[in-house]
């Protein structure tokens, strides 16, 4: 089963569907696998700027 | 399981805090040298930005020295057993994402490999994802696909797929096959579509990920080969001789949070998956929306989810070709420098590894730095033309005058330790190179030494242009202007003057004013200002000179006169390719002059 980091967002991106938008070339047959890519969070909440995280910036965060 | 971010050995940690210290200690020296210069004459605002300018110049290079000083011990005479393939073997699929490249190329790569690793006993999907918009070159990709199954009986186990909707652009390319097809792999080769891997070497990464299963991801150090140009053959020189040693370096000091660079490296599919579909940052481009250089931050989401990255230079048999002119470098340092200044938005986000965010902030002064050795040239002719006369009686009642220190010789020194920060490592390299023996493949020692420095006279002359041309790159990302994704340059060469005046006019007219102003304003600066302001109005000769052919015994490397099977097998392919067809319908070589018009 695969993980979900605490860093994903909750899938809002939809069903997974093949791209209608893509050709496939003649002989095109990948294996139908689908695999969930949940949408990594790299952004804050916050609005404002956090000057305490610059202290934080390169302390190493691990988790239990 | 909820993993935790792979923690650094002690021995990393030792080599990390003794480099930061070294660099920090050569960067102090330097700024406490030009602090006295110019406190002989009163500190001012310009002594002071002189001096924080000169100690971040400084340690930047003082590092890429650490890296080399980490790099140079050889390794312990236990070499580690590299392990075998384990049956059955993993479902692995090469992906080779492209868009509008040289269609009849970049099959016969896939061609050449595909042969070869059905010869090392693997059996690998590949996958060619096409982002390619342009109808004709789609047409040209169809034809090169057909062709590649015919010749191959691939049928099955080579597909071919194109995007109308390239959103996301590599990143978004890999992801849609991940999200379709992902399931059946369970480990992942990205591929650029100029790269080039022996079967054997896919094996050995195959089987070294089985072998880890905590590796998220294993970056080989791709070998530059087929360089014609007097500047593609230099930087294949350089990155074949010194790259293993730098990347060793690099090795020791990022430990299990190693470098990702896009391409020549194999992915576990379910970490990937679970950790690397990336968002579109808030705002517009420059520094939102898609990312740009999305490996670095993929390699930073991997260490976050507790999955090691590592790089191996030890790992042979990887390949890619290099920019042949100095203006395809400039094009594809213009997209890398938008990347990596993207990353700025980045140095907070949550959950990062220290070192990731460390890597971020390297990339981001990678380029900014060639913003901050300009501003202290323009600092150092404005503390001159601004200083204020000597005073030659600071105290009251003095009945004898004090004449100012002379601070040449610390100057001069200064200099010749900036100098060595970027020649040393690289007589070192050489050094360790001929004790070892390593030197004789790139054939005699002297012949060595000459290309070496060939090599640094020519960067020597080149860095001041390759600085105007980052400078402008970072002033354009500051002031909010998108540079894209611009297609690729691949095998670009010959550059006439007349096209080399063309890009680098602005150049030549900022070497030639400054120089004149520096004259006019303050005369005893010019002699340290040539070294920059003559190869600045010699822009578009050195520009059109380096791109000649060399076709000389200096910059020789091993590919050239042993090539690796799969290189040799590419190349011939591509001869049968390139003949003149004597029945009808169109020739390949129709194909690739279409492809290359």
């Amino acid at each position: 089963m695969m993980e979900t980091s605490e860093f994903a967002r909750p899938a809002t991106d939809g069903p997974v569907v093949h791209n209608t938008a893509a050709e496939a070339g003649a002989g095109w047959e990948p294996p139908s696998a689908p695999l969930d890519m949940p949408r990594q969070v790299l952004e804050n909440e916050r609005t404002t700027f956090d000057w305490l995280s610059v202290a934080r910036l390169f302390r190493a965060r691990t988790r239990a | 399981m909820i993993r935790q971010i792979p923690a650094p050995s002690p021995k990393t940690r030792a080599i990390r805090a003794g480099a930061v210290l070294l660099a920090l200690s050569l960067a102090s020296v330097a700024a406490a040298l030009v602090a006295e210069a110019g406190a002989t004459n009163g500190f001012d605002l310009w002594d002071g930005l002189r001096t924080v300018l000169i100690f971040v110049t400084t340690g930047w290079l003082a590092w890429g020295a650490m890296l080399a000083l980490s790099g140079l011990p050889q390794p312990s005479r236990a070499r580690k057993q590299v392990p075998q393939l384990v049956v059955p073997e993993p479902r692995t699929v090469v992906l080779v994402p492209i868009c509008n490249e040289d269609a009849v190329a970049t099959f016969t790569r896939i061609e050449a490999m595909y042969h070869s690793a059905n010869e090392a006993g693997l059996t690998l999907d590949i996958a060619v994802l096409s982002d390619t918009q342009d109808a004709a070159n789609a047409e040209r990709e169809k034809a090169a696909f057909a062709e590649l199954i015919a010749a191959t009986g691939g049928a099955g186990r080579i597909f071919y797929r194109r995007r109308t909707d390239n959103r996301g652009r590599k990143a978004g390319n890999i992801e849609e096959f991940i999200r379709n097809s992902g399931g059946a792999y369970e480990f992942a080769v990205i591929l650029d579509a100029d790269s080039l891997m022996e079967g054997e070497t896919l094996r050995e990464m195959i089987a070294k990920m089985q072998a880890d299963p905590q590796l998220g991801l294993l970056q080989t150090l791709p070998r530059i080969v087929s360089a014609h140009s007097l500047f593609g053959r230099a930087m294949q020189f350089a990155a074949s001789f010194h790259g293993p040693i730098f990347t060793r370096g690099l090795e020791r000091m990022q430990g299990n949070t190693g470098p990702f660079w896009g391409h020549n490296a194999i992915v576990r599919v379910r970490a990937f998956a679970e950790s690397c579909a990336l968002p579109e940052l808030s705002g517009k481009p420059p520094f939102g929306g898609h990312i740009l250089s999305h490996d670095y931050v993929e390699a930073a989401l991997l260490a976050r989810a507790g999955w090691k990255v590592q790089v191996d230079h030890s790992i042979d048999g990887s390949f890619e070709e290099g920019p042949e002119n100095v203006l395809s470098y400039a094009k594809r340092d213009r997209r890398w420098c938008q990347g990596n200044l993207q990353h700025i938005r980045l140095l907070w986000a949550p959950g990062l590894a220290g070192w990731s965010r460390f890597v971020f902030l390297q990339g981001i002064l990678a380029y900014v730095v060639s913003l901050l050795w300009a501003s202290f040239l323009l600092v150092s002719i404005a503390a001159t033309v601004l200083a204020p006369p000597p005073d030659y009686f600071p105290e009251p009642y003095n009945l004898f005058p004090v004449f100012p220190s002379d601070r040449t010789k610390e100057i001069t020194a200064l200099a010749i330790g900036i100098v060595g920060l970027l020649i040393l490592p690289k007589l070192g390299i050489l050094f360790d190179a001929i004790r070892s023996g390593r030197v004789h493949k790139f054939g005699t020692a002297g012949k060595v030494f000459s290309s070496l420095l060939l090599e640094i006279l020519l960067s020597s002359l080149l860095a001041p242009v390759m600085m105007m041309f980052q400078v402008r790159a970072v002033l354009q990302v500051f002031l909010g202007r998108d540079g894209g994704w611009p297609a690729n340059a691949r095998g670009e060469g010959l550059i006439h003057v007349w096209e080399a005046f063309r890009a680098s006019a602005w150049i030549v007219a900022v070497g030639a004013v400054g120089l004149a102003a520096a004259y006019y304003l303050s005369a005893g600066l010019v002699p340290w200002l040539l070294p920059v302001g003559v190869p600045m109005i010699a822009a578009p000769l050195l520009i059109a000179w380096s791109s000649r052919p060399l076709t000389h015994t200096l910059f020789r490397v091993p590919d050239e006169d042993h090539p690796s099977p799969v290189v040799a097998r590419y190349r011939a392919l591509m001869a049968a390719k390139l003949k003149p067809t004597t029945q009808g319908g169109t020739s390949p070589t129709q194909v690739t002059a279409d492809a290359a018009a």
